[in-house]
């Protein structure tokens, strides 16, 4: 998965983070034939245990390795970052926007984030280097 | 003649729907939450709290500092 080729080339040089956030293709919302296929059929957590169930769905059916945050139920972070169904950020010191990638699905692309994120940690590098 | 423009015209109709309806748009487009949002490049980010995986409790600040931070968002679904 591009994402932990990501977080193993990086992780010793960025901090990684992943908010898990509503379903965007629950069974009682928008259905997708393709998660039915792939026996991912759940509907949409209302609770938050529900959603903490699913991204342990994620961590041992994926595999997945990158550190889990889980959403609010009130969706505050997901709408905060407009996030649905899918997107990635870079964010800097102080939180500054640093990178903002497309809405997912057709805007979500990893390995464009990646190549923001190679031109954000030499320049820090160098800058760190530069001091001593 | 007449009656023939009409069936050609009801005939796309049908099949503009049905592309529609196969796409998810007619049916599902309530549920549709994509939005392209305010937050953009060089604006700061809210500083929210969450909780982990494990229970531990998270500030987004306590995060963002010396190295940047990779946020990803997503569900399984």
């Amino acid at each position: 998965m591009d994402l932990h080729r990501i977080y193993d080339a990086y992780k010793d040089r960025a901090r990684f983070l992943t908010v898990y956030i509503s379903e965007a293709h629950p069974d009682d919302e928008w259905r997708m034939d393709s998660n039915r296929e792939e026996s991912f059929v759940f509907n949409q957590p209302r609770v938050f245990d529900e959603r903490k169930a699913l991204a342990k769905v994620l961590v041992d059916r994926l595999k997945y390795r990158l550190p889990v945050a889980i959403d609010t139920m009130d969706n505050r972070t997901e709408k905060a970052f407009a996030a649905w169904p899918e997107r990635i950020y870079i964010l800097g010191a102080g939180g500054k926007v640093l990178y903002k990638g497309g809405m997912g699905p057709f805007g979500f692309h990893p390995d464009e984030a990646e190549k923001a994120l190679a031109t954000i940690v030499p320049a820090r590098a160098a800058s760190a280097g530069s001091g001593r | 003649m007449a009656t023939a423009g009409v069936l050609v015209v009801a005939a796309a109709l049908a099949f503009t729907y049905y592309q529609l309806l196969k796409a998810g748009i007619v049916h599902y487009g309530r549920y549709d939450r994509r939005e392209k949002g305010s937050l953009v490049v060089g604006a700061t980010a809210p500083d929210l709290d969450l909780t982990m995986y494990d229970g531990a409790r998270i500030r987004l600040s306590q995060l963002w500092g010396a190295q940047p931070v990779f946020v990803v968002f997503g569900s399984c679904t």
